[in-house]
């Protein structure tokens, strides 16, 4: 963690150093988008600085707590220092980007060039900076994948633990309907409701991706739930006459951590998926914003002639899994009282 | 058990008759209209718009329609499609036994691939190995499906020429010998069926490897080892055995994902089967068709998850009480 | 779910002609010498061609026949009186082959008399007859078939058999275009086999799905989803077909039926969608490329009544300086190429590339955003805001533009639209709908502007009036121009072609002082086909339309050519 730490207050400050012009810039444009954007470029070094600061300091923390493990893990340290990243350069993308995510910089002069100095990533068919709209569109995609997982996660535990935890007919009449759900092909909802609402919002889009991918948990969790109740030790709490309430906060949820942090750290990199292969049904980022969908969407149609526009967005996908399975894997361990 | 059953019969009716009702009205509610749908851009006069509306019954209210299109499905009647003039049935007799080969190489691809793959990186968790294929299958599990499916047609398709690009069989497929069309099938399925498997076997392996590590937590395997029980037995007949609980629920959920990815893999590879027929139905606003795939497919689903909640408890002595 | 119909387009084909010749020259050098040195066709049909087309066709029989393939598809199976010429002229009777008529007389300027070919024969060995032609016209006119080609031939009043093979046309008044309206539209239908159905039963009835025809080529096999397989009819009466075999197969993404192409696992596709995907396949030695111009030509159309509530006129549109204002600040010709390519053209009107009107010499409106930003500000449009934006009373110049998400060519043409405009301070905001839901609300006029593409037929008098005339059926913008009106109704009634050309120049001139849409670009498009093939023409309207005198040299055979060829 300290090394972390160390590495994002160097990368920072680079930033800082290296694009100083370009924040100056910002912090006179006075629009407040840019001088977020350059605020947090200009504070996130010194306080990584501080954290490492902080932490060097031998015993500031004992060390055989949950957390302590947790930053000793080289998984979790390893995925946070991805997801921090691309969340950070997706805040303080203007910085990182002199062109505008939309310019159009030269038609018919300037469209599909391969990566260059100028253009890290490339340009795209309408000759606009690839890597400006990659930074952009992060902005859009996690955004939707944090909301609609936090959604799932919420959901689909609280049916599964309820179901599981009550039984009988409340189980029967919840599983019936996540049944239903799960029966319902994904697609031809969504194709149905790409119909209905042309041009989704961010929320409303979040929130119908989050609403329709909570069946699948729920079953897991419910699975679980079912299991744990008929290991030994609640058996035995149950004999000796605990509470339903106590049972489920005090036993059942803690040993649910583990299934529900590999739901959510496979569930972030799903939701991404999922919303480029729903920018093909027109749903996703209103044209010209970018979204990673959109950018694979467009790329799609030059995927032998410039396979760099699809690569890009492909490739950081790739890396929100990574990075958030990492994060998964590792708070599994730390938390995990059996797996230690 | 027999009780079960048939409870669990009862229950799958009712799911069908939801999924029946839902289809129904998502599909009046979806805008466009469904004689239009049929001439797109060819200009036609309203009369001929209205003598399709009435002649397909979409002229009659719609409680009218929700009743006599309840009491066709009971009978097993799904209609006419609006837009092959023949029954929908008949797309169905043609997609569905393309979908059902299709879903059953995939599956086995999946579950074949990723338990293996599983049971290596949950015996041996933290090992090299196991962080390599963490990021192998986690690579494999973020391409998105239709590029996976592009890219295996250029290398093995096209550069390569192992296989062939698209379609079930080949168009000349009929006039070939038995051997030959047997050969001929098999070499248009390899590459469908990995594109749709793979990343469902990178979702397998990644539950069974979470099951597996758990498993060798508890504390009989730590009894087994304790007994001095050989690594492989320990593997196979107490690690194993117990992390197959978590993959018969895998199995029950990867049918709807599997039918949902069968769309795009169908689109790409031009694979005439379901997901491809329900795409161009819900293009063309061919209600009985759309709802006559969703609902076998549905009623698919259902089955499935009845078998796994079977195998469950077949495997699984500790629900059966319950 | 990649783009299923970049341009939908409805009637396709072409005009370039692909002699044997031009074919050569369009190969690579290569497989010339082998290609050219020694091609000769087999005596009798031989060989497969294989069709890629990407949505199922509906029907093999013509009178239901929507969808372009299906046309396609049909009119092997069955013949017209007889054949539009490769020019598609629609005036007179000028270029037309003969069919299932060998020969025909103007007899007064509102009857035409056709002597049928006592050769032709349906399948079945039954001769064609005046009946035939008398049944086919009643079908097509009858309301429960409900044919869509039912209104083009309202201005046929009747038509009655003479003799046996003898079968005359009356008309309601005289006009141009009524040999083309005579035999285009309709394909004749055996009356011995259908008659005795009922009309309403028609539609569904077995036979529909086992046709009985009288062309080059029978159905061999239909699956629904996947396949159609046409086997010649070696004992045509016009000459056996060069190809013994037409397997038809349905693979709904372009990329796929490019790679197919390359990998020449399939023969023919009339529409391969990008320009990259068209360069993909020019670099194919083994594959040829035709170019040919599409009926189809694609717009911005605005409309001029308000779509909240019809009733009232507009804010923006209803005023014509704004209209022409924003076709003068979108630079055309920019968008073409960058989304056409090579094959890029600016329409000057609602008229495609493959149609007669194409090139006259009505100029098209240049891109000159400073006539664009005089005329904004006489109406008003002063100030700008602090995202650069025209600002009139506090109000920004901005509209939204429906684009249907199928197509991926209008989708490119509207994001660059989109910043030309953003430059000319007019905001231009984008709503992508899926192509039903977007026909929805185009048709019912709940749109400021739409991205809009009219295929048209060969004879564009009623797709114009349709689109474009006042209360017309496709008119989504209610746009309304009574002179535009009469210089229609006077090109239909024209009586000879130089006058109707007249009158159609003057229309469209008029369109471009009083604009209703802003003409975006009419594309060419381009065919893959396998360089084996011999004698292959395009037709713009029908890709089936010359295929029967397609052939396949003998030393050229792909083993697949061979493969369960009876």
């Amino acid at each position: 963690m300290r090394r972390l730490s160390l590495a994002i207050a160097i990368a920072g400050a680079a930033v800082v150093v290296l694009r100083f012009p370009r924040i100056m810039e910002l912090f006179s444009s006075g629009a407040a988008g840019s001088i977020v954007a350059a605020v947090c470029a200009v504070l996130v070094p010194p306080a990584a600085g501080l954290a490492w600061h902080w932490n060097r300091r031998p015993g500031a923390r004992p060390s055989e707590s949950r957390t302590a493990r947790l930053l000793d893990n080289r998984q979790f340290v390893l995925g946070t220092g991805v997801v921090a990243l691309l969340t950070y350069a997706a805040v303080i993308a203007p910085v990182l980007s002199s062109f505008d995510p939309n310019t159009q910089t030269d038609l018919l002069g300037a469209a599909t060039l391969a990566p260059s100095l100028q253009h890290p990533f490339g340009t795209d068919f309408y000759s606009r900076d690839l890597f400006s709209r990659m930074l952009y569109g992060a902005r859009w995609s996690l955004g939707i994948a944090f909301v609609a997982v936090t959604l799932v996660v919420v959901v689909g535990t609280s049916v599964g633990v309820i179901a599981g935890v009550t039984g009988g007919i409340v189980d029967s009449v919840l599983m019936r309907m996540v049944d239903g759900g799960l029966a319902i092909p994904r697609v031809l909802l969504l194709l149905v409701v790409a119909a209905l609402w042309g041009n989704l919002g961010f929320f409303p889009l979040a929130v119908l991706l989050g609403l329709t991918g909570w069946f699948g948990v729920s079953r897991i969790i419910r699975a679980e739930v079912l299991s744990l109740k008929e290991r030994t030790f609640l058996a035995a709490a149950r004999a000796l006459g605990i509470s339903q309430l106590r049972l489920v906060v005090r036993h059942i949820l803690p040993n649910l951590v583990a299934p529900v942090t590999v739901t959510a750290a496979l569930g972030v990199g799903n939701i991404v998926l999922i919303e480029a292969s729903l920018s093909y049904l027109g749903i996703g980022a209103r044209p010209p914003d970018p979204g990673w969908g959109n950018i694979i969407r467009e790329g799609h149609e030059l995927i032998f002639t410039a396979p760099w526009i699809s690569i890009f967005p492909g490739a950081a996908i790739f890396l929100t899994v990574i990075g958030f399975s990492l994060v998964g894997d590792g708070l599994r361990t730390a938390l995990n009282p059996r797996a230690s | 058990m027999g009780r079960f059953v048939l409870r669990r019969l009862a229950q799958s009716a009712v799911i069908v008759f939801l999924v029946a009702t839902l289809t129904f009205v998502l599909l009046r509610m979806a805008p466009g209209d469904p004689v239009r749908a049929q001439f797109r851009d060819v200009t036609v006069s309203q009369e001929v718009i209205d003598e399709y509306r009435r002649s397909w019954g979409l002229d009659r209210s719609m409680p009218v329609q929700y009743v006599q299109y309840l009491g066709n499905l009971i009978r097993g009647d799904f209609g006419q499609s609006f837009s092959l003039h023949r029954p929908a049935w008949d797309v169905i007799r043609e997609a569905l036994p393309n979908t059902v080969v299709l879903a059953l190489a995939a599956l086995g691809i999946s579950f074949a691939t990723g338990m293996v793959l599983g049971t290596a990186q949950g015996a041996n968790p933290n090992s090299r190995m196991d962080h390599t294929l963490t990021v192998i299958t986690l690579a494999v599990f973020s391409i998105p499906i239709f590029w996976l499916g592009l890219m295996f047609m250029l290398v093995f398709g096209q550069w390569m020429g192992w296989f062939p690009i698209g379609g079930e069989v080949s168009p000349v497929y009929r006039g070939l010998p038995l051997v030959g069309q047997l050969a001929d099938r098999f070499r248009h399925l390899v590459l469908p069926a990995l594109t749709l498997g793979l990343g469902g076997a990178a979702v397998v392996a990644r539950f069974h490897r979470a099951a597996m590590a758990e498993a060798f937590a508890e504390n009989f395997i730590r009894t087994a080892r304790a007994k001095g029980l050989s690594e492989q037995t320990v593997v196979l007949k107490h690690a194993l055995r117990n992390a197959l609980l978590p993959a018969i629920t895998m199995f029950g959920l990867s049918l709807p994902v599997l039918f949902s990815g069968s769309v795009l893999v169908e689109y790409v590879f031009a694979w005439h089967g379901m997901g491809l027929a329900a795409f161009e139905a819900v293009g063309r606003r061919d209600y009985n068709v759309v709802t006559a795939i969703t609902m076998i497919g549905a009623t698919l689903v259902v089955a499935g998850n009845m078998v796994a909640d079977l195998l469950y408890r077949l495997a699984d002595p500790r629900t059966a009480e319950s | 779910m990649l783009d299923l119909a970049p341009l939908t387009i409805p009637f396709p084909g072409g005009h370039m002609r692909t002699t044997k010749a031009a074919a050569c020259l369009t190969l690579a050098w290569t497989i010339v010498i082998t290609a050219c040195a020694s091609d000769r066709p087999c005596a009798s049909p031989c060989g497969t061609i294989i069709v890629n087309i990407t949505g199922a066709p509906e029907t093999v029989l013509p009178v239901f026949a929507v969808s372009s393939n299906a046309q396609a598809i049909t009119g092997l199976l069955f013949l017209p009186l007889a054949e539009i010429g490769n020019d598609l002229n629609y005036l007179g009777d000028g270029g037309f082959e003969p069919r299932i008529a060998r020969s025909w007389t103007f007899e007064d300027s509102v009857t035409i008399v056709f002597a049928l070919d006592r050769r032709a024969t349906w399948e079945d060995g039954e001769p064609v007859t005046a009946r035939d032609v008398v049944f086919t016209y009643e079908l097509y006119r009858h309301p429960a078939v409900n044919s869509d080609e039912r209104e083009d031939i309202s201005d046929i009043v009747a038509v009655e058999a003479r003799e046996e093979h003898i079968v005359a046309f009356s008309f309601s008044h005289p006009y141009q275009q009524q040999f083309y309206d005579a035999t285009y539209h309709m394909r004749i239908h055996p009356a011995h086999l259908l008659d005795t159905i009922p009309r309403e039963a028609l539609r569904t009835h077995d036979l529909t799905r086992a046709p009985v025809g009288s062309g080059p080529y029978r159905l061999g096999r239909w699956d629904v989803n996947s396949t159609v397989e046409l086997l010649a009819n070696p004992d045509f009466f016009l000459g056996a077909p060069g190809v013994a075999r037409i397997v038809v197969q349905v693979v709904p993404d372009l990329n796929t039926t490019v790679s197919q192409l390359i990998a020449e696992e399939t023969d023919f596709a009339d529409f391969l969608g990008s320009p990259s995907n068209v360069q993909r396949v020019r670099e194919t030695k083994e594959v040829a490329v035709i170019d040919f111009p599409s009926l189809a030509y694609v717009f911005v159309g605005f409309n001029l009544r308000d779509p909240s509530s019809p009733n009232r006129p507009h804010p923006l549109f209803a005023n014509r300086d704004v209209r022409r204002a924003i076709g003068l600040a979108v630079d055309l010709a920019a968008i073409a190429e960058a989304v056409l390519g090579d094959s890029s053209a600016v329409p000057s009107g609602p008229v495609s590339r493959g149609n007669a009107l194409w090139d006259y010499e009505v100029e098209r409106t240049p891109f000159d955003v400073g006539r664009a930003t005089q005329l904004l500000e006489s109406q008003g449009w002063t100030e700008t805001d602090s995202q650069g934006y025209r600002v009139r009373n506090g109000q920004r110049l901005s509209f939204t533009l429906l684009v249907p998400s199928s197509s991926g060519m209008r989708r490119q043409a509207a994001i660059i639209m989109e910043s030309q405009l953003h430059a000319a301070g007019i905001e231009m905001l984008i709503e992508e709908l899926e192509f039903n839901a977007w026909y929805e609300r185009s048709q019912r006029g709940r749109f400021d502007a739409t991205l809009g593409n009219w295929g048209q037929k060969p004879n564009p008098a009623n797709a114009i009036g349709g689109a474009w005339g006042t209360g017309g059926p496709d008119n989504w913008g209610s746009y309304s121009n009574a002179a535009f009106d009469s210089m229609l109704a006077a090109a239909s009634r024209a009586t000879n072609p130089a006058q109707a050309r007249t009158n159609w120049l003057a229309a469209l001139r008029l369109l471009q002082r009083d604009p209703p849409a802003v003409w975006v670009f009419a594309p060419s498009q381009a065919a893959g086909v396998h360089g084996r093939l011999q004698n292959v023409f395009v037709r713009s309207d029908d890709w089936g339309a010359t295929m029967w005198r397609w052939q396949i040299a003998s030393d050229q055979m792909l083993p697949r050519d061979r493969v369960g060829v009876p």
